[in-house]
């Protein structure tokens, strides 16, 4: 059976959700760390409920990147810095605890 | 002066589980054709005439009086994937509202059974180890019977069977790798090795007492052996085919069920009735 990387924002997307009748969405990792749904997943589900399955391509499991250690550390970095932008750090001062 | 009344009960024509579970899997009882134009084609009759067969094969083995719910007396879960979609084939033959399993990643559902992809599909029984066999109805505590039908011959590390918390004794079960049949059954986090044909068929594996395995391949005891144990995991659901990182399976599975632990003989007897009705549904191996 065929499968089809996803990112880990799409992961967070369908994770949990069903995509046919008593069927659910299995969004897995493989050992090098590539995530991934089967081609089951993508064939079935509603594309209006989940645009990328349009987009999303089907490739035997042997095909899947197995990246370089750079090409890890470099994708890594990028889903990292993606994560910070939806983190807000900020200093609030705050009354002492009850005495 | 006395009356003596005779009270005749009829023999139902189905068995109550039959009929619980041909209704919920939306199966009428007619000439409507299921699996048209696939090997396993077949009318609502002969499905409801099947399933009953095989019902009433389960209660001779085990002596269960017909007409009477009574599987759950043996069995926990039997899911006969019967019906061809992902709904119906979560239901469980001993008791339709019980253990419906839910079905994650690729599976493909049809006539055939459950095909499951391999590589990220799975079912969860929803029913905890725990809840398998609650004493008194099993021997010690901990005995328990699992097995499979399956319709494929695979010889890689998948494990079909599956429940652990990494600290209490655990159930896993692969069809065949390297050549052997996999099973683990205790607290020794190693698997015992049973050289074996193929992955096809029906494979069981049995723990009759506090020490003792058994491996069943087509009902036929072909290996016995002692693993240390102790409880089992009780809170974790059992599931069929692994969570895993690459152990999921590539099965055709027709059958998977969950009982108390079977002696050679009942497993023998068990095994001709499995037979039988895979072999009316067109779907033996």
């Amino acid at each position: 059976m065929r499968i089809a990387k996803i990112t880990l924002e799409q992961h967070r997307e369908i994770y949990g959700k069903p995509f046919a009748p008593d069927s659910y969405f299995n969004p897995t990792l493989d050992k090098d760390g590539n995530i991934f749904i089967s081609e089951i997943e993508v064939q079935k589900a509603d594309k209006t409920v989940y645009p990328f399955l349009e987009e999303v391509v089907l490739k035997e499991p042997a095909e899947i990147l197995t990246a370089t250690d750079e090409e890890w550390y470099a994708k890594y970095k990028a889903e990292l810095e993606a994560e910070l932008q939806n983190v807000t750090l900020k200093i609030e001062e705050t009354k002492d605890p009850v005495k | 002066m006395s009356r003596l009344y005779i009270k005749f009960t009829p023999r139902l024509r189905f068995e109550p589980e039959t009929i619980a579970f041909m209704t919920i899997i939306g199966v009428p009882e007619d000439s409507t054709v299921y699996y048209a134009s696939t090997a396993f084609e077949i009318t609502g009759d002969a499905l409801w005439d099947a399933v009953d067969a095989y019902v009433v094969g389960i209660k001779d083995v085990f002596g269960l009086p017909l007409g009477f719910n009574n599987l759950s007396t043996i069995f926990k879960f039997i899911y006969p994937f019967i019906g061809g979609t992902a709904t119906a084939h979560k239901y469980n033959l001993v008791d339709v509202t019980a253990f419906q399993g839910t079905f994650f990643g690729g599976v493909t559902h049809s006539g055939g059974g459950a095909l499951f992809g391999g590589v990220n599909g799975y079912m969860d029984t929803n029913c905890p180890m725990g809840a398998l066999l609650p004493a008194p109805q099993n021997f010690d505590g901990n005995d328990h019977a699992f097995g499979i039908y399956s319709r494929s011959n695979v010889n890689a590390l998948e494990l079909a069977v599956f429940c652990a918390d990494g600290a209490n004794s655990e159930v896993y079960i692969y069809p065949r790798y390297s050549g052997n049949l996999l099973t683990r059954s205790g607290t020794t986090g190693t698997n015992h090795t049973t050289a074996v044909a193929d992955s096809l068929a029906h494979t069981s594996l049995s723990r009759v007492n506090n020490t003792e395995y058994k491996v069943f391949k087509r009902g036929v005891l072909i290996d016995t052996y002692a693993q240390a144990s102790t409880t089992h995991c009780a809170e974790i659901n059992i599931l069929l085919s692994s969570t895993g990182a690459a152990q999921y399976i590539s099965h055709e599975i027709t059958n998977f069920y969950g009982c108390l632990g079977m002696a050679s003989t009942y497993m023998s007897d068990y095994d001709a009735v499995l037979d039988t009705f895979q072999t009316t549904l067109n779907r033996n191996v």
